[in-house]
C-alpha cells in the first residue's frame, strides 16, 4: 500500500496514523496504570513505598509503551503488540481486585 | 561553590572536551585543513587526555560540594563548557587547540589556589 | 512510518516535539525564571532594598508572627508561619478561614497571607503589593485563568510527550558523538538542525532530568492508581499522611475552646531534637481549640533529597505528639531526591546560575526544534511559494505561533517587570494589574504575529523584546534608587537587584544581536539582482 500519492498522503496512510496515536496515547497510559496498581500491591517493600516506586516507574513504562507503538511494522502490529500484555496485566489486575 | 572551584572545573572541562575533540576526525580537520585525520597515536592520547580531564572536573566539584550535589554541578559545568567548545571550534577552529592547551596549563595554578582555598 | 526505526523515530520526535512545543516554551521560560523567584520578588520590591532590617533570632521571628496571628486570625482554622530564611529575610503568615456554616469548600480560596517585618512584627505596608517570582513560578506549572487541576494536567501531558520526544530524539540521533560539537552556521535548515542538537545534547543530562522530575512531582495527581490500589480501605488521605508529613495532625473536629500552648517553648523543643537547625514551617491546625496541633518542619538543608521531617506537638498542652518523616526508606529518599533535583533548593547561587544556563539552553532547544520544522517545510514548499503561492495553513500558524511565543514571550516578561515599575503603588488589585500587563502585552504580540507571521514581524517583536528588556535597567534607575550604578558601581547591593538588572540586559542584548543578524541577512537579499531574488528569497526566506 503507497504511503503517499501525487496529492500527499494517502486516507490509509492517515487512518494508519490515527491509530497508532490512539494506541500510544490510550494504550500506553492504560498499561502504564495497570502497571502502577499491580506493582504498588505486589512489590515486596513496605506499602508507601510501593506506590512511590510503582508511580515513578510509570512514567518510563509510558514511554516504552509509546516507542514500541511506533517503532512497530506497522499498525497491525502496533495494536497487537499493545493488546497482549494489555490483556495479560488487565487478567492480573481483575484476578488481583477479586482476590482482595 | 567558590569562584575559584567553579573557575578550575571550567578550565578542566574545556580542556578535556577539546582534547576529546581533536582526536574526532571532523573536528580534526576543522582544525587542520580538509581531509586532515589524527595518527592513532595522537588519537589515542587526545582521549585520554580528554577523559581525564571530564574526570577531574567531577572530582573538584564532589570535593566542593559531595557526592550527589557534586555530579549534579559537574553536569552543568560540563555543559557550559561544551557550548564554548562549539563556539570556538565554530568560530576560531585554528585557535582552539591553543586556548585547550592554556586552559589546561591554567589548570594547575588554578588547582593548588582552590586547594589552599579550601583547607587541604 | 514504515521506513525503518530510526526514521519512525525521527517522525514519532517531530510530532511529539511539534504539537506541545509553544506550551513547553512557557513552561521552560517560566520555570527557568523561577530558580531565581525570590530574588526577583526582590527586585520587584524596591522598598525594600535600602537596609534590609537586622536579622532576628528565630524565636523572636516566631513570637512576633504568633502575635500577629492572635490578633487577626484568632478564629481561623489553621495558621502558617514560614521564619526567615538566608534567601528571604521576612516572616510569612498565613491562614486558612473557617469554612462558612457547613460549606466546606476550597481551602485554598480561603487562604490568606501576608508578610511581615521581622524588624517589628508589623504587616509589611512599605512594600508594594506584587506575586513578583512567585507569579512565574506558579505559572510554570498552574498556567493562568484557569482551574489549577487543568493547568497540571495540561502541563502533565506535555511534560509526557517532552519525555516521549526526548528518548526518541536520541534514538534517532545517529551521529550523537560524532556531532558532539558540531555546528555549521549560515546554512538554513543544517544550522537549525545543529543548534537544536547542540542545545539537546550537550545539556542532556538536565534535560532528561528536569522532564522526568517534572512529572514526578505530580505523579500522583496523574497516576494516582498505585494508590488506589494499595490503600484501597484506609483511602488515600492515610497514604498522604505517611508521605507528607506536613498534612500531618489535621483533624476534623476542632473541640471546645482551649487556650494554645505556648509555641516558643516547643519551637525550642524542637530545635534541641534537631540539634539546634533551624526551623522552616510551624503550621497550627485549630488553634485555640482542644484538637489543636502544631506541625514544625526543618528548614531544608543542603542535602538532595526535598524531604523533611515534622514533629507534631499538642496544641493544648506543648507535648509532642509523633514525628512524621524521620527516618525515610529508600523510596522516599530517591523520591524526595528527585523532587528535590527539580526545585533545586540545595543549590548555591552558583550551582542554581547553572541551573539557569542549561534552563535557558533548554528554551534554545524546543525554539530551535519549531523554527527546524517551518524552515524545513518551507523548503518542501519551495517550489510553491517561488510561484506566489501562500504557504500551507499549517506552515502559517506555526510560523505565527513560533513568532507570537518565541519572540512574544520575552515582551510578556519584559511587560511584567515594566508593570511593575510603572503600576501606581497603592492601586488596589495591584498584583493582579501586573500579571494582567504580562499577558495582555503577550496577547497582543501573538494577534499580530497572527494577523502577518513575516520575516518582518521576526524583527519587529525581536527589537520590541530586545528594547524593552534592555530598558528595564535604564527604567530601574529612572523609578528607584537601587539601580545599577548604586547596586553595582557603588557596591551597595543588594546583589540579588544588581543580577537581575545584568542578567535582563545580558538577554536583552542577545536579542539585539539577533536582530542585528536578521537586518544583515534582509540588506544581503536587497542587493541581489532581481532574477535571482525568487530563487534567494526561497533560500533566506528558509532561515
Amino acid at each position: 500500500m503507497k504511503s503517499t500519492t501525487q496529492s500527499g498522503p494517502t486516507a490509509y496512510y492517515r487512518l494508519a496514523v490515527l491509530s497508532r496515536v490512539v494506541a500510544a496515547v490510550a494504550g500506553g497510559y492504560a498499561l502504564a496504570s495497570l502497571s502502577t496498581s499491580l506493582l504498588a500491591a505486589w512489590l515486596p517493600m513496605a506499602r508507601a513505598d510501593a506506590v512511590m516506586t510503582a508511580t515513578m516507574l510509570a512514567f518510563i513504562v509510558f514511554t516504552l509503551v509509546v516507542i514500541w507503538v511506533f517503532a512497530a511494522r506497522d499498525a497491525w502490529r502496533a495494536w497487537g503488540g499493545l493488546l497482549l500484555p494489555l490483556l495479560v496485566l488487565a487478567g492480573l489486575e481483575w484476578c488481583r481486585r477479586s482476590a482482595s | 561553590m567558590s569562584l575559584l572551584g567553579f573557575a578550575l572545573a571550567l578550565v578542566l572541562a574545556y580542556g578535556g572536551w577539546g582534547a576529546l575533540a581533536m582526536a574526532m576526525d571532523r573536528h580534526y580537520a576543522d582544525i587542520h585543513g580538509r581531509g586532515a585525520e589524527p595518527e592513532p597515536a595522537l588519537r589515542r592520547r587526545m582521549r585520554g587526555l580528554g577523559t581525564l580531564g571530564i574526570v577531574l572536573v567531577f572530582g573538584v566539584a564532589v570535593r566542593m560540594q559531595g557526592w550527589t550535589i557534586g555530579v549534579v554541578g559537574g553536569l552543568g559545568v560540563l555543559a557550559i563548557a561544551g557550548v564554548l567548545q562549539v563556539l570556538s571550534l565554530t568560530y576560531v577552529p585554528a585557535r582552539m587547540p591553543w586556548v585547550a592547551r592554556w586552559a589546561a596549563y591554567a589548570a594547575a595554578p588554578l588547582a593548588i589556589l582552590w586547594l589552599i582555598e579550601s583547607g587541604t | 512510518m514504515r521506513e525503518g526505526f530510526r526514521q519512525s523515530m525521527a517522525w514519532l520526535h517531530t510530532w511529539s516535539g511539534l504539537l506541545v512545543c509553544w506550551v513547553l516554551m512557557l513552561v521552560f521560560a517560566a520555570g527557568t525564571a523561577s530558580y531565581f523567584k525570590e530574588e526577583i520578588t526582590l527586585w520587584m520590591t524596591p522598598e525594600l532594598h535600602a537596609g534590609a532590617s537586622a536579622p532576628v533570632s528565630q524565636q523572636v521571628a516566631l513570637e512576633r508572627a504568633v502575635a500577629h496571628l492572635e490578633r487577626n486570625a484568632a478564629a481561623a482554622k489553621r495558621w502558617f508561619i514560614t521564619l526567615p530564611t538566608e534567601r528571604s529575610g521576612a516572616i510569612r503568615v498565613g491562614w486558612v478561614a473557617q469554612p462558612k456554616d457547613g460549606a466546606n469548600g476550597n481551602a485554598r480560596s480561603r487562604f490568606k497571607s501576608e508578610i511581615l517585618d521581622p524588624a517589628t512584627g508589623q504587616k509589611q505596608s512599605a512594600a508594594r503589593q506584587t506575586r513578583g517570582g512567585e507569579f512565574l513560578y506558579r505559572l510554570h506549572f498552574d498556567l493562568h485563568y484557569m482551574p489549577v487541576v487543568w493547568a497540571r494536567w495540561i502541563v502533565s501531558i506535555c511534560a509526557l510527550f517532552m519525555l516521549v520526544a526526548i528518548v526518541s530524539g536520541i534514538i534517532t540521533h545517529k551521529r550523537i558523538f560524532k556531532d558532539f560539537f558540531t555546528f555549521r552556521p549560515g546554512k538554513g535548515q543544517r544550522s537549525w538542525l545543529d543548534a537544536h542538537n547542540a542545545t539537546a545534547v550537550l545539556a542532556l543530562p538536565y534535560h532528561v532530568m528536569i522532564t522526568y522530575t517534572g512529572l514526578v512531582t505530580l505523579m500522583f495527581m496523574i497516576m494516582p492508581w498505585g494508590i488506589q490500589s494499595a490503600y484501597k480501605e484506609q483511602g488515600e488521605s492515610s497514604f498522604f499522611a505517611e508521605v507528607f508529613p506536613t498534612g500531618a495532625g489535621r483533624n476534623d473536629k476542632a473541640g471546645g475552646p482551649a487556650r494554645l500552648a505556648p509555641l516558643g517553648p516547643i519551637a525550642q523543643q524542637a530545635e534541641a531534637h534537631w540539634n539546634g537547625a533551624r526551623l522552616a514551617t510551624i503550621v497550627v491546625n485549630d488553634p485555640g481549640h482542644e484538637n489543636a496541633s502544631v506541625v514544625i518542619t526543618r528548614q531544608r538543608t543542603r542535602t538532595l533529597s526535598y524531604l523533611q521531617p515534622a514533629m507534631v506537638f499538642d496544641g493544648v498542652t506543648g507535648a509532642q505528639s509523633s514525628i512524621v518523616g524521620e527516618g525515610p526508606s529508600a523510596v522516599a529518599v530517591t523520591r524526595g531526591a528527585l523532587y528535590g533535583l527539580h526545585m533545586a533548593h540545595f543549590a548555591d547561587a552558583w550551582l542554581r546560575a547553572l541551573f539557569f544556563i542549561c534552563g535557558l539552553s533548554g528554551c534554545v532547544m524546543v525554539a530551535s526544534g519549531a523554527l527546524l520544522w517551518a524552515v524545513k517545510t518551507r523548503q518542501k514548499q519551495a517550489r510553491a511559494l517561488a510561484q506566489g503561492a501562500a504557504r500551507s495553513v499549517g506552515l502559517r500558524l506555526v510560523d505565527a505561533l513560533n513568532i507570537g511565543v518565541i519572540a512574544g514571550l520575552p515582551i510578556a516578561f519584559a511587560a511584567y517587570f515594566w508593570a511593575n515599575r510603572l503600576v501606581p503603588v497603592d492601586l488596589p488589585q495591584r498584583p493582579q494589574m501586573e500579571i494582567n500587563c504580562f499577558f495582555a502585552a503577550w496577547a497582543a504580540a501573538a494577534v499580530l504575529a497572527q494577523l502577518r507571521p513575516s520575516m518582518g514581524m521576526w524583527r519587529f517583536q525581536l527589537s520590541v523584546g530586545a528594547a524593552m528588556l534592555m530598558g528595564i535597567p535604564l527604567l530601574n534607575g529612572l523609578t528607584t534608587h537601587s539601580h545599577l550604578g548604586v547596586t553595582l558601581f557603588q557596591g551597595r547591593g543588594p546583589w540579588p537587584v544588581a543580577g537581575f538588572d545584568i542578567t535582563v540586559l545580558l538577554l536583552g542584548v542577545a536579542l539585539a544581536l539577533v536582530v542585528r543578524v536578521l537586518y544583515r541577512r534582509e540588506k544581503k537579499q536587497a542587493k541581489v539582482p532581481p532574477a535571482g531574488k525568487v530563487a534567494a528569497a526561497r533560500l533566506t526566506e528558509t532561515a
